[in-house]
Parts: structure tokens; sequence; C-alpha cells
């Protein structure tokens, strides 16, 4: 029933990274480890599939914060819910995924938060011409992944929860607290359960305008965890790196990059995220994320630009070209902002350095006024 | 060699500094050894100070002070704390009898590593002064690339974190690998003679792995190779001199050396062949340049902050005191109770301390830890504590550092020599020509402009009056640092050096060993709060000011630095005026406070006025509450851009275009434009027909009522004198008044009220007649038709009224016109 890799876009990381999770749960039943209930691997090896172990072949995945990885493992021991906050961009729903694929095998129960989610979306709906047809039945009803989660005790993901309605967002203070949902329909008393193995992960991105304030009731349901965006250089750039890599798939091979191209690229990044060059010259901050997912996108986008309008070879041109689109997308105070990041470190930059000085020619032309 | 060297009675004791894991292991060892000598690491004239260490008075956290020379760079502390293995060893070899050693290279004898020179990979702080060099420094730990590499591998954020894994939370087991799986979790015994060896075995080999790292020409410059050839010599002569075992407690990272050196290895002949042909002689005797003081556990962190020695002096206090039992629980409820009781909304429970209690439990599980461990304890603080998006409430950091770091103070007995600080202190004074031959309060008067030697005696007296000895205070004359009394010419104060001023002296000397040093420190903690607290400009000319006012001229360029960031980022008006107003007046001191380059001063105030112009605008979206904090801000602006203009020659055209426009934009506050529009008639900016103009848009008919009251209260209050000096305005406001509607005017009489009374009396009285002469308000002074008969009735009856409330015992009723 589940399609292959080749024909999906995005397969599910328990699909993914299938050939690790089995080899850790071999390891867990060879080492006689304990599982928690409902879990399907133990809470050792959940922590060796996000940050890797070389023994059994296991790719580290989430990178440069290793006590987080702990907590979260630990707080899904619990009986609070994970909630995973951060700048979009730090690989929250990633962890998200990787946690929920590691612990209950199934990163498919989740809800998208959005403005218009229901509580059907969180409780459950019908199909309403079975209901008519039949009345309620088990048959009738369309089951929330919540509903499906506690059931059959499996991690729920939640994303983007600060998105939903406050009213909506309350729906889940019961549920986490009393750990079962009522179903009426189905006759007095009538509940599902949660099974152990049921717990949330929820992430949130606190800096979007339109995002409803959680209620403290809610918050008490959950262990806050931040995540920060990756502040060593180097392996900024080398992650930058593999995931453009990645992206590229198969045109991989026809697009050359230099090192130095990305590194320009990480460094402007990194310098406008946080409001300092690296000698100390303060910099204005754009509204506008500037978060590592971002700067991937950047490359990505120079790196077609080079493979179909270039000669396959990315420049600091492209980028810079590219870089206005990440840009204009918040605030238009962000355009002025980048224009003085331009004018004041890259200049002086370009000076010294030749992949610095093409992209401040780029720059320049495009927002020089 | 190791058991070579047993077989022959020198037992090695290879520890960390200040882990209670080790302490435990040496009391052990000692326990079941039974020396009759204990040779530790440290400085030889330490020796002398025993007696007074092993004394019941002295409780830990104490430390030896070395000074060596006049130079602060050369001293350096050696502290102790009561879990410190050196200090286990002194004491408990105090209580079997056996005598104890310091057997170390005297500390004016080692070379003067504070440069760096030795170890590129040391990267010294440049700001490390000796308030933080610890005597017992082992960089070797923080920088072994073996140990990183462990500590990625093991999942440890750093390499405490891994000494903590693998040593200090180890079971009670017998068997132990250095392979960090779960082990069994018993708690329940002391160290056990078999596990202590095992510990102690352990950091050996750790620590070996570390050393072998390094090269032998860094070894020497780094200065250890000299020091192990001493402490080799050393052993090898109480070796020959006595029979009886030797316990012999050094940093692990020197074992190795001396072990291969007694054992008479090959590889120790690098450090045999470091020892003079003739020997060293005689041990150092007397206690040179060192002295016992108090040392407290915040002082202790900060040293070992550079390398020497365990983090969290609080935190492994308790895990020592708590002996085999966990102390989390007790760390988790003091945290609680500390946030709860800083009295802001945040609250912690029960419910949070439990759910704390059993994350730290977990995590140390998930990481195969027998004990609960002190990053195990952090995390779990991280998860459950905090219920919200940021890092940490302030309430919470400070609780953290209460409970991890600890405020307790050592003791030492009470007749211990006073560090040479003291008599330094006075030297100093007495060579200000302060007189101090007793303690009778005395005063002085410091002209500060035109006496070199005055301006020196203010600077001393600041510094000390900032450390809060208790020695003086100024009384009157120019504050630099508050911005008051700057008219005066003289600075006057009072002094007296009272025991009291010693004893403050004495306390102070754990932070340092000048008063330099300890003034350098206590700004280092006023510059970083203010970097947590936030932007704040006003402040940081503050401590620019204090540092200026105390001498400390070093350091003013960093904080013309420090300053120019806040400025950057500070968008408070209020406090980038009072920072502009502040600068201004230090530059205008500049001669009485030597402040040397005063082009950076320059480019500072450059800086406040361009934040300034940044900030003018958010005056005109001041609400109505706010008028008159906006008008007086305008005043005192148009005043501080004349001030800067004058004084130092620098463009305030841009503040100046700030408020024209301010002025220009039509839905500014209208108290602002009415202030702005009388500041500039007064400059003669504005001809007589735009005045005009503008004043009947907004106070003539069809204005709005309120903005036109506001406006015009603005204006009064900017330049109340206009109202008479210049008939268009007198023309325009008496139209403006005229025009109101009845009630409107009773509305905002009080507000007229109130505008109108900015005027002199003088000029009330001159607008009166000016109005009555006007016959635009005719005054009659009418009487209402009453007679002087009624009056005389009216009189008659007023007092026997009072007379007969006074005889029913009413007088209270009477209130006070009756």
């Amino acid at each position: 029933m589940v399609d292959t890799s080749t024909t999906e876009l995005r397969p599910p990381a328990e699909v993914r990274f299938a050939d690790e999770l089995t080899a850790l749960r071999e390891a867990d039943v060879a080492s006689g480890a304990l599982l928690p209930p409902g879990w399907v691997l133990s809470p050792r090896s959940v922590r060796s599939f996000i940050l890797g172990d070389s023994s059994l072949g296991v790719r580290q995945k989430f990178y440069g914060n290793d006590p987080l990885v702990d907590r979260a493992v630990v707080t899904l021991l619990g009986r609070q819910g994970l909630m995973l906050v951060g700048e979009p961009g730090t690989a929250k729903s990633m962890l998200s995924e990787l946690l929920a694929a590691a612990i209950s095998g199934d990163s498919g129960l989740t809800i998208q938060g959005t403005a218009g989610t229901t509580e059907d979306h969180i409780r459950y709906s019908w199909n309403y011409a079975l209901l008519l047809a039949e009345g309620p039945t088990e048959r009738a009803l369309v089951p929330s992944p919540i509903y499906q989660g506690l059931s059959r005790g499996r991690v729920v993901r939640f994303e983007e929860i600060t998105r939903c309605a406050p009213e909506i967002q309350d729906t889940l203070v019961s549920i986490l607290s009393e750990k079962q949902l009522m179903v009426p329909e189905f006759g007095e008393g009538a509940r599902v359960a949660a099974r152990p193995g049921f717990t949330m992960i929820a992430t949130a991105n606190l800096r979007d305008r339109g995002v409803n304030e959680m209620s403290s009731a809610l918050k008490r349901r959950f262990t806050f965890e931040t995540v920060h965006p990756i502040s060593d250089r180097a392996f900024e750039i080398r992650l930058v790196e593999e995931q453009l890599t990645a992206e590229l798939g198969d045109l991989a091979p026809e697009i050359r990059f230099d090192r130095s191209v990305i590194e320009l690229l990480v460094t402007a990044f990194a310098e406008l995220r946080s409001g300092v060059t690296a000698d100390g010259t303060p910099v204005k901050t754009p509204q506008t994320v500037m978060s590592t997912a971002e700067a991937v996108n950047v490359a990505y986008a120079a790196a077609l630009d080079a493979r179909y309008f270039g000669e396959g070879v990315v420049t600091p041109a492209a980028i810079a070209r590219q870089l206005a689109g990440v840009a204009l997308k918040d605030d238009p105070e962000d355009a002025k902002r980048l224009r003085f990041y331009v004018d004041n470190v890259v200049r002086e930059r370009a000076r010294r350095d030749p992949a610095w000085k093409q992209f401040f020619a780029a720059a320049t032309d495009l927002w020089a006024k | 060699m190791l058991r070579e060297l047993e077989r022959q009675g020198v037992h090695f004791a290879p520890i960390r500094h200040h882990s209670p894991a080790c302490a435990r292991a040496v009391s052990t060892l000692i326990d079941e050894v039974v020396p009759t000598s204990v040779l530790i690491e440290g400085p030889e004239e330490y020796t002398a100070l025993l007696s007074q260490l092993t004394r019941e008075e002295t409780v830990p956290p104490v430390a030896i002070l070395s000074t060596a020379g006049d130079s602060a760079v050369s001293n350096g502390f050696y502290p102790l704390a009561e879990y410190s293995p050196e200090w286990v060893a002194l004491r408990r070899a105090h209580e079997i009898g056996a005598t104890a050693r310091f057997i170390d290279l005297a500390w004016d004898a080692r070379p003067d590593t504070s440069n760096g020179t030795g170890n590129a990979a040391e990267s010294d702080d440049a700001n490390e002064t000796a308030l933080t060099r610890s005597i017992q420094a082992e960089r070797y730990l923080a920088h072994s690339a073996t140990i990183t590499a462990l500590a990625a591998r093991e999942h440890c954020r750093d390499h405490d974190e891994l000494w903590d894994h693998l040593f200090e939370l180890r079971g009670d087991t017998g068997a132990t690998d250095d392979d960090a799986t779960a082990q069994p979790r018993d708690t329940s015994a002391q160290l056990g003679a078999a596990d202590a060896r095992v510990l102690l075995d352990d950091v050996f080999v750790w620590s070996a792995l570390a050393r072998l790292e390094y090269e032998p020409d860094v070894l020497v410059a780094e200065g250890s190779i000299p020091r192990e050839a001493l402490m080799a010599a050393r052993i090898a002569e109480v070796r020959a001199a006595t029979t009886g075992p030797i316990v012999v407690v050094t940093g692990a990272f020197h074992t190795l050396a001396l072990v291969e050196a007694l054992a008479g290895a090959p590889e120790g002949a690098l450090v045999r062949d470091a020892a003079p042909a003739s020997g060293y002689g005689a041990p150092r005797d007397g206690t040179g340049e060192a002295w016992l003081i108090r040392f407290d556990q915040a002082r202790l962190d900060a040293v070992s902050g550079y390398g020497a020695g365990m983090p969290s002096p609080g935190y492994y206090s308790r895990v020592w005191a708590s002996g085999n039992a966990d102390p989390t629980r007790d760390i988790l409820l003091d945290v609680a109770r500390a946030v709860s009781s800083a009295k802001t909304t945040e609250l912690l429970g029960i419910s949070d301390v439990t759910a704390a209690l059993i994350a730290a439990r977990r995590l140390a599980d998930l990481r195969g830890r027998a004990r609960i461990g002190r990053t195990d304890v952090l995390d779990a603080i991280t998860s459950t504590f905090i219920k919200d998006d940021d890092s940490g409430s302030p309430s919470l950091r400070d609780a953290l550092r209460l409970v991890f770091v600890g405020d307790r103070l050592g003791e030492v007995p009470p007749d211990a020599a006073a560090p040479p600080m003291v008599a330094e202190v006075r030297r100093r004074v007495a060579a200000a020509g302060l007189v101090i031959a007793d303690s009778r309060p005395r005063s002085t008067s410091l002209d500060l402009h035109r006496k070199p030697a005055h301006r020196e005696r203010s600077r001393l007296l600041n510094l000390l009056e900032f450390l809060r000895v208790g020695f003086a205070t100024r009384t009157a004359g120019p504050d630099f640092v508050s911005g008051r009394g700057l008219g005066r010419l003289f600075q006057e104060w009072t002094y007296a050096w009272t025991p009291l001023v010693e004893a403050q002296l004495i306390d102070a000397a754990a932070e340092g060993t000048s008063l330099d040093e300890i003034a350098v420190a206590r700004f280092a903690r006023a510059e970083r709060a203010l970097a947590e607290n936030g932007r704040s400009a006003s402040e940081a000319v503050a401590l620019l000011a204090q540092v200026a006012v105390v001498g400390l001229t070093d350091h003013l360029p960093r904080l013309v630095l420090v300053v120019g960031q806040h400025l950057d980022a500070d968008s408070s008006l209020m406090s980038v005026a009072a920072a502009g107003r502040r600068l201004l007046q230090l530059f205008g001191a500049r001669d009485e406070l030597q402040l040397g380059d005063s082009e950076q001063f320059a480019r500072l105030i450059e800086k406040a006025v361009a934040a300034i112009a940044f900030a003018v605008p958010t005056l005109g979206e001041m609400p109505q509450t706010d008028d008159d904090a906006a008008v007086s801000m305008i005043v005192e602006l148009r005043e501080f851009a004349s001030r800067v203009d004058e004084q130092t020659g620098l463009d305030v055209e841009p503040v100046r275009r700030e408020l024209e426009r301010l002025r220009s934009v039509a839905e500014s506050s209208p108290a602002v434009r009415g202030a702005l529009t009388a500041l500039v008639a007064v400059d003669g900016a504005l001809s007589d027909v735009s005045l005009a103009d503008t004043l009947i848009s907004d106070l003539g008919a069809g204005a709005d009522v309120d903005r036109a009251m506001r406006f015009l209260s603005g204006f009064l209050r900017a330049a109340p004198d206009l109202l008479l000096r210049d008939p268009v305005v007198f023309d325009a406001i008496q139209v403006g008044v005229e025009q109101l509607p009845e009630e409107a005017f009773l509305t905002y009489l009080p507000e007229l009220r109130r505008s109108f009374g900015w005027l002199r009396p003088v000029e009330t009285a001159s607008l009166a007649e000016r109005l009555v002469g006007r016959g635009a308000a005719v005054l009659t002074a009418t009487s209402g038709g009453l007679t002087s008969g009624d009056l005389s009735e009216g009189i008659v009856l007023h007092r026997a009224l009072a007379t007969a409330l006074a005889a029913d015992g009413l007088k209270g009723w009477a209130g006070e016109t009756l």
C-alpha cells in the first residue's frame, strides 16, 4: 500500500529511513532494551536515530543541539506534550517528524494548523451520506489524527498550532489532560481512551503576525523547547552544501558551485540574522527570517538559474539576484536594510575578495538607487 | 610503573581540582594507606600556612593569595572548597597525624605564562586579570582534541559534562569501564576502597591521554616541566628521608610525568633532566608573599571559568554535603522557591518540581548515567521551569545563580595576617595628601580646574567611594556621574580611616589585589549587566562617567565603543537625550577629568545627536497625557542643540531639521506643534505672516477645540513671553479664546488656566492691563447691592453661629472659616 520513494515527491521519514529504523529495532531486541508502552523503539534508540550512530549505519539528522533532543525524548516519555518553538527554518517540523517516525513508526498523524482549522479537524467529523443512511456508526465517523492517535497509541503532530484560533486550540486542553475524547454520538459515556504511546508534538512559529496567543491552560499541558538557528558557521556551510546537493538530486552533477560561493551566502545570512558582522560592525536585521532553510532556497534557485539560464556555474552574482527575492518578502523596510548591508559591509569586503566583489557589483545594480 | 612505585610506598592520587569524586577517592586512599607524609601540589611556601589551614576556624571556601612583586599581573589565587581533593587531603593528613607538605615550584619562581606564550590553543581572554588567574590552571582538559572528540561521541556538550558523565556520576560497583553505557544504579555506599582505586586509575589514564597530545617544547614553554622536575625531586627526597607510605596528591596532568620521572623510565628523561645538577636545596621557608583569605563561591566559579576545576561550586557543594544521597530534589525545591519569592508573576509549585525531578531522572537514564548529573538537572529545569518560548526569565537566572553558583563566604581565623592591599591603600591615600593618622573625620575641598594634585585626589576618592569601602563621601560640588552640581567650582569631601574601612578592604581582597583590579572587576560586572538588560544609552553613559571619574582611563576606549553601540540601538528618546546631555557635560569637563582623547567623546556626541534626530519623530506621536513631558523635552532638546553647537561646533542640523519636520506635520501632537511654533518664532525664523497663518488655522474659527487648546498650551509653555511681545501672537490668541463657545470655554477653563500660568506674575499683570485697555473685556467691580449695615449684621450672625456650635461641642463642624 505504501508507494515507493521514486513516485512520491517526499516520502515520510519512516519510509525514507526504513532501513535505519529496522537496524535500530534489531539492536533493541538484541540488547533486550526496555520499550516504553506503545513505543516501537527504546528511548536511546530514538535518540540514536536522530543524533546518529555510526556503528549501526544511522546518519545524524539533527545538528547543533544534542541536549535538546534528549530533553524532547524525555518529555515525550511523560504526560505532557512537547512544544517546539522557534523561528521559521530551524527544523522544528523535521524534528517533529523524526520523533514521530522513531517513536510510533508513523509520522502521518498530523494536523496542520491554519486559520481555518475547526474542531472537526481536531476531534472527528462525519461522512454525512453514511450518517444519514446508517446513523452514527463507526463506519460513518471520520476520525481526526488525534482520534486515531488516541485509539492506536501513536504520536500526533500538530504543526503551527498558534495559527489556529484560540478557541480551537483550547479544544486540546481537556483532551491532553484527560487523555480521552468523548463521542456522545455513540451512546452514553462512549469515549475513546488513549492507549499507551499517545502523545503530542506541536510546533509553533512565534514570529509571524496573525499568530494567536496560546491560553495558559494550554501552555501548561506542554513542555516548551526552543529550537535555535545554527550558530556554528562552518557547520552551517556544510549543511547548506549537503542540502543543496540533496535537493538538486539528478541535476547535481551538471551544476558546479564553489565552496566560496556557499561561504559567501552563509556569511551574508548569518550576519543579517544576527545583526552583527564577524568583526563586530552592527548591521540592521531585516524583518524577514534569514534562516538556513531560506539560504538553501536561495542557493537552489541560483543553481537552477545557472543550469537553465547560465553556464552551469553558480556565481556570487546569481546569489545576489536571488537574494532580492528573499529580502522583499515581508517588510518594505527590508530593502533599505539590505541596501545598508550592501553599501557598508559588502563594499568593504569587495575590495579584498573577488567573490564579494562580484556579489557587490550585482547587488548594486539591483538595488542602488 | 605505578604499581612499582606503590611497592616502594609512593602512592599517587591523580586528581582534578575541585572534583568531589576525586576528593572522596583521596580520602579513602589516605584511610587505606595510612601514610606518614602527604605531599600536595601547591607552591612550596604554602607549607608554612598549614597551621592556619588546619585550624577549626578555617572554613572553605578560602583561598591562598600569592603576590609577587608590585604588579597585579603576577598575583594569583589558590582556591580551596570543602570538596577540593587538596583540602580533604591536608585535613585528613592532619587528623591522622601525617606530615603534610606542598611541593610545587614557588609562585615567584614560576615562568610568567600569563601571556600565553606557550600554547596557542590557550587563547587567553585579554581581560583575564589576576582576579581570575588560578594557580591551578588546567587548560589542557578544555583544549585536548581527544577529549573534545570523546565528548562529541558521548553527546556531552563540553568536557565538564564528559567528566561528570565518566567520573562524578559513577555508581558504586566493582566493575567500571570507560564505556558510558548503563551502569547499575547503586548509590548506597561511600566510595569503597576498590572503587577509589579504579577511579584514580581511570583519572590517570584520562589525563595521560590528554597529556600525550602535547609536544615536549610546548610543555616546557607552558611551564609544566620545571614544576614537575621539582615535585619529582621533592618526592624522592621525602622517600629517602622517611619510612612509611607517602601519598602524592597532584593534578592528574602531572602525575604521568612524575611517575615516569621517578620510575626511571626513558620518557621521564625530559623531567629528570630539567632538574639542576646540584639539586634544589631546602624547601622555601616562611610564607613569603602568601596570604590566607576568605573566598566566596562566586569568585570560585569565576576562577573555575578559566579552566581550573569544576564549574558551579554551589551545586558541587551540595553534592558533597549530601554524601551518597541525591541532592537533586532539594536543589530543585530551592530553585523553585527562589523564583517564586522574586515576586514576579512566575510561580513554581510542587507539580513543577516533581515534573523536573522525574525529567532529570529520565534524562540521566537516557544518557546512561548511574546518578543524576549537573547537566541533567539543568536540562530538566530548562524543560519544565521555563513555560514559554524564551530562554528563562531574569528571576530564573538569578535563582540558578544563587543555587548553582552559591553565595557562601568562607571563614579564616581572626588572627590571620592581612593581605597587603590594606597597607597599600593606606600608603596611596597618604600619598594623595589626605590625613589618616587617626580615625577622626576630616574634610577637603578640591579645585579640579586648577590643581592637578587635587584631580589626582579626586580620582582616588571617587574610586574609594565607588568601591564602597566606607572611607569617603562627597558632600558638595560637581558630580559627573549623576550630572549634578556641575556649576560649582570646588568638590567637597569628608573622609575618615576607621576599622570598618580596613575590614571592608580585607573582605574586598577576595575580589582582587589592588583597588584598580577590584574596580575593573566591578565595572566588568556592570558592563555585563548592562548588556543583559537591553539597550540603554543613558545607563551606558553613566557607566562611562563612573569609569572616567575614578581615573581608569585605559578602559575608556572600550566603554566608548559600548556607549556607541547603545546609542546605535537605543530607541528611547528620553534615554538618548539624557545620554547626550551627560556626554556634553563630560566633554565640557574633559580637562578636569583628564579624559585624554576628547575626539572620541566628540564622536559619541555626534552619534547622540544622530540618535536623537532619529527618535524625535516619536514626540509627535505621544498621547495627550504626555503633552507636558513632550514639550519639556522639546525645550530641552533645543537647548541641548545650541549648547552642542557652542561647545563642540558639531553639526546639530539633523536635530533641528527633525524638529522642523515635526512642526510641519499636521498630524503631530498639537502641543508639540504649538511648542515648536513658539520656539521657531522666538528664533525669528518664522515670518509674521506665516506665524499669523499658523496661529489662525490652529486656534481660530473652525479649529478643533481640543486640538486648539493643546496647541495653545504647548505654545505658551515653550515661549510665554511671546504673547506680550508679539502683537500678531496676541491678536491671534485673543481671537482664538474669544470665539470659544461658552460650554467649551468652561470645559477648558482649567486647561487655559494652566497654560496662562506659565506667565510670570509681572507678565500676567501687564496682560490684564492690556486686555482691559483694549476694551475687549470690561472688568467692573460691582457690588451686589449690600449696604454696610447688612455687612455688620452678617458679621454678628456669623459670630453667633460660631459660639453656638462651640457650645454644642461641634467645633469640628465649624471648619476653618468660622
